[in-house]
């Protein structure tokens, strides 16, 4: 959780992760960012985010995210 | 009871379709007189008003009518034919015209004459797709029931005269009873080769069925009809021509072919071309009008008017034509 | 058979809806796909056929080809140890790698020699062939009606059973169907397959409210397109097609008056399109959110052409930038450059390709490439310059959230939007140059000379009235309100006096028939 907010806030410093629940559609996220962070969490956490996890409801929030990521590595 | 419900919901649903089409229609029927034309000339807004000066000839006046695309108002001289032979006749002749437009043309041109025989320049047969055809058909017929469809664009135009009830008053005459004067001359080099073309050569079903109801409104207003096709180098070929061959064959009704035969008349491809073989000019439809002239002295019992006073205007319409155009008479 | 065409609206959709009703429940799919077909060959050519039926079939197979290698997958896994698990895994991957690169090969291949040998060729004679007076000959080739819709449609489809978003079909029909839908076959929206498909195959019941909502949707999209883009269509014809004889603010007009056609034919094309799938209880997905009132190009190119982004992003970019090859890439850059460079750098890689299929996509021409390269750079020094234009913003004190700010981005976007069409009307690229530096010649606030711009004054307010209209229901659609049914509220005689004055708005003043050139579909090229 801590490394994920790292990211994220090495990535679009200045954006309040902790309370935004809507990153997508408030458009605070857009598909760059979204490329950008995914490469990172990849690296990051050794998972492999397909563009088929690239939904919004995956990326909404960092709760969405972390559930993301738990979810991979589960998979392995 | 849920099956009552339903077919009773369909026929709520359908009337209030009926209902609401119903109303369109009305002020469809209402609207039109208003952006009709009020006379017949350019002014006022009519479409092709060289096609339409039949309207301001004394009503049963004209004995021929010719109707066609702008290789028709480019070959025949109604003017020649009355000093040849004293034969009435207007040449309805609309550029691009389709078959659709033929036929809804010589319903316009029955309100106020009863020719006794009826030409149709097939140029404007050959189309390029059956459901443009289709369209086209509906077009015209939209156009002819409810004439906002045609004028509609006259709502930059419309004036106090339009919503008053008086009708329309058409009295424009054109002189050259729809016949365009060209001289200058553009020679076709290729003289007849494009007839070896692989042009399309199938009639559409739509143009098929118009040209048939062409036909049978002509015969139902007493009036024969006669097929004919101009030297055309953009559209001719021999394929075309076997098309309308048998086609007038099957209809039987006669058809005179230029393109596959030119009757002596000295038609020359050099000279007698005003756009390099689309068009024909004034030399070119002095020798098609009068050999038009010798096969109807021939085939048909038309009447000559020359010695009729009724009929004195043509003459003078006759001399103020050569006149303007400079022609030695 | 153009979508505006009385044969079209009256004939065709009238007596396929009749069939449609008609049939019984489990068939009516078969009235869409014969209507389908019939469409393409009244519309089309008929030998034409021949290319998205090999489309269908190829990615038909395909689709059931992959399945099936997943399928062995599954069997086959129980019986092995981790090791060859792994391995055998790698061995299907590449295989089904294999079938997408084959799928793409032939329908991507067809598409882009259809409507790219020309080009190629000639780029390729110009950079080296002539050199060697020798030349690639061009050919006279016909496009397939809809080829560059139905063929991304197909690849899509490909794709998503690949990376196992759903199953692939095992019915014909319904992937032929999807292919082939007639309201979408000449300019799109590209729909995905589990967007449409099932709705396509399952048979909806006569429904009046669909019925009569997605005929008024039909005649929206008539005004649009008859009484504003075909009457601005001459006027910009005849300053484009003379535009060395014109300067200053004709020129200017004439832009923004493309602008305004482009748009309202496309988006009325869109809405015809889709009132006509809704009276078969279709839903068809958008492809214009009011994208007028963009505060960046960015956002912009998410509210025009929407399922063409959403397209170019689902498969060029996340395609590309989740691939193996950009991971190195992006390891690389980390390394080798400095923080900011090194985030900035793949991703602006990986748009490039994107704005190059873009360009690509709509002509095969330098023209529209370098259209695809004017956003992409401008887009990039965005990026870059997000930062600076930051710090600049703090000190001048300006408010991101601040009104008039908010309304300068919009007329930003407007500004650099129209320079794009532009570039995309202008004959040639030096066309386009040329007639942007005229814009600032002879530059006077004489609106006289709107009046000897091809077209009478009557008509240019027309236009102007008419851009008020859509401007005025995009506010409205802005807000969420969803005006069909709202209207349908109203009481029958209000509701009906509006649905006949906006007929006879259409019928009068629609830039169609006597005194108007027909202007065909822009986008049905493609």
């Amino acid at each position: 959780m801590e490394e994920l907010l790292d990211i994220l806030n090495g990535l679009k410093p200045g954006v309040d992760f902790e309370n935004e629940k809507n990153l997508i559609e408030d458009r605070i996220l857009d598909s760059l960012d979204v490329m950008n962070l995914t490469v990172e969490l990849n690296d990051e956490f050794d998972i492999e985010i397909t563009p088929l996890d690239i939904l919004p409801e995956n990326f909404k929030s960092v709760e969405a995210m972390y559930a993301l990521i738990t979810r991979l590595q589960d998979e392995g | 009871m849920k099956k009552q419900m339903k077919v009773k919901g369909w026929i709520l649903d359908l009337s209030k379709i009926i209902v609401f089409l119903t109303i369109c229609v009305v002020i469809l029927r209402c609207l039109s007189p208003i952006f009709v034309p009020k006379n017949n000339n350019k002014d006022s807004g009519i479409k092709n008003e060289n096609a339409r000066g039949f309207y301001a000839e004394d009503p049963h006046t004209v004995d021929v009518l010719f109707v066609g695309n702008s290789d028709l108002y480019s070959a025949m001289n109604p003017l020649q034919l009355w000093k040849e032979h004293g034969y009435t006749s207007y040449v309805c002749a609309e550029p691009q015209q389709n078959v659709f437009g033929a036929y809804y043309m010589l319903k316009e041109v029955l309100t106020c004459q009863k020719p006794q025989l009826v030409v149709l320049e097939v140029d404007e047969l050959f189309s390029t797709k059956e459901a443009s055809d289709v369209d086209e058909a509906i077009n015209n017929a939209l156009k002819y029931t409810f004439p906002l469809f045609e004028y509609h664009s006259r709502w930059k135009d419309l004036k106090i005269e339009d919503f008053n009830d008086d009708g329309q008053f058409y009295n424009t005459r054109m002189k050259s009873k729809g016949y365009l004067y060209h001289s200058n001359v553009e020679p076709n080099n290729e003289g007849f080769t494009y007839m070896e073309k692989n042009r399309k050569k199938s009639i559409t079903y739509s143009n098929k069925t118009y040209l048939k109801k062409f036909i049978e409104l002509a015969h139902e207003n007493d009036a024969e009809v006669l097929l004919v096709w101009y030297p055309s180098s953009t559209t001719g070929s021999n394929g075309r021509s076997e098309t309308l061959e048998s086609l007038a064959k099957e209809l039987n009704v006669p058809y005179i072919d230029f393109n596959v035969n030119q009757y002596d008349t000295g038609f020359d491809w050099s000279t007698d071309t005003r756009d390099g073989g689309n068009h024909l000019n004034y030399s070119g439809a002095t020798k098609m009008t009068k050999f038009i002239g010798e096969y109807l002295k021939e085939n048909y019992q038309l009447i000559d008017h020359r010695e009729n006073p009724e009929y004195d205007q043509w003459n003078t319409d006759y001399e103020v034509f050569m006149k303007e155009n400079k022609l030695a008479y | 058979m153009g979508y505006t065409t009385y044969v079209y609206l009256t004939l065709f959709l009238g007596i396929t809806f009749l069939l449609y009703t008609v049939f019984p429940k489990k068939y009516k799919w078969t009235v869409l796909l014969g209507a389908s077909y019939l469409y393409y060959v009244a519309a089309s050519r008929l030998w034409l056929i021949v290319f998205i039926l090999m489309t269908s079939i190829t990615v038909y197979i395909g689709a059931i080809w992959i399945d099936n290698i997943n399928e062995l997958f599954q069997c086959v896994k129980k019986v092995l140890d981790r090791e060859q698990k792994k391995a055998f895994k790698e061995k299907l991957l590449w295989q089904k790698k294999m079938v997408v690169g084959l799928m793409l090969l032939i329908n991507l291949g067809t598409l882009a020699f259809l409507k790219y040998y020309n080009f190629f060729a000639e780029v390729l004679n110009i950079a080296i062939f002539d050199h060697f007076y020798a030349s690639i000959p061009a050919l006279k080739l016909f496009l397939p009606l809809g080829i560059s819709f139905y063929t991304l449609q197909a690849i899509s489809y490909v794709i998503d059973v690949y990376r196992g978003k759903y199953k692939a079909d095992r019915c014909f029909g319904r992937v032929a169907l999807f292919l082939a839908f007639f309201p979408t076959i000449v300019e799109g929206p590209i729909a995905r397959y589990d967007q449409v498909a099932q709705q396509l195959y399952e048979g909806h019941s006569y429904n009046y409210v669909n019925l009569t909502q997605g005929a008024q949707l039909i005649l929206w999209g008539m005004f649009k397109k008859l009484v504003i883009a075909d009457r601005a269509n001459m006027l910009v014809n005849h300053v484009f097609d003379d535009y060395l004889n014109y300067s200053g603010l004709s020129v200017v007009i004439a832009i923004v008056f493309y602008t305004i056609q482009l748009y309202t034919e496309f988006s009325g094309c869109m809405d015809i399109v889709r009132g006509s799938a809704q009276i078969f209880s279709i839903n068809l997905p958008e492809n214009f959110k009011q994208p007028f009132f963009s505060k960046s190009i960015n956002e912009f190119w998410q509210r025009w052409h929407m399922t063409l982004g959403s397209w170019l992003r689902d498969y060029v970019f996340y395609s590309v930038s989740l691939s193996s090859f950009f991971k190195k890439f992006n390891r690389y850059a980390r390394e080798h450059f400095n923080e900011y460079f090194a985030k900035l750098l793949p991703a602006t890689t990986a748009l490039f390709f994107v704005w190059i299929c873009n360009g690509l996509w709509h002509g095969a021409s330098i023209k529209y490439v370098m259209y695809g390269m004017y956003y992409y750079i401008i887009m990039v020094i965005g990026m870059f310059m997000e930062p600076v234009f930051n710090k600049i913003m703090n000190s001048l004190h300006i408010k991101k959230e601040a009104k008039c700010f908010k309304l300068f981005q919009i007329l930003r976007t407007v500004l650099i939007v129209n320079i794009g069409m532009l570039i995309f009307r202008a004959d040639t690229l030096s066309s386009a140059w040329h007639m942007f530096f005229s814009c600032f010649h002879n530059f006077q606030f004489d609106w006289s000379i709107v009046g000897n711009l091809g077209i009478d004054i009557q008509d240019v307010y027309a236009i102007i009235l008419g851009t008020i209209v859509v401007f005025v229901v995009g506010i409205i659609k802005e807000k969420g309100i969803h005006i069909r049914e709202t209207v349908a509220n109203w009481n029958i005689v209000f509701r009906w006096t509006f649905y006949i004055i906006s007929l006879f708005i259409v019928i009068i003043f629609g830039a169609y028939g006597r005194g108007y050139d027909i202007a065909s579909l822009i986008y049905a090229q493609f």
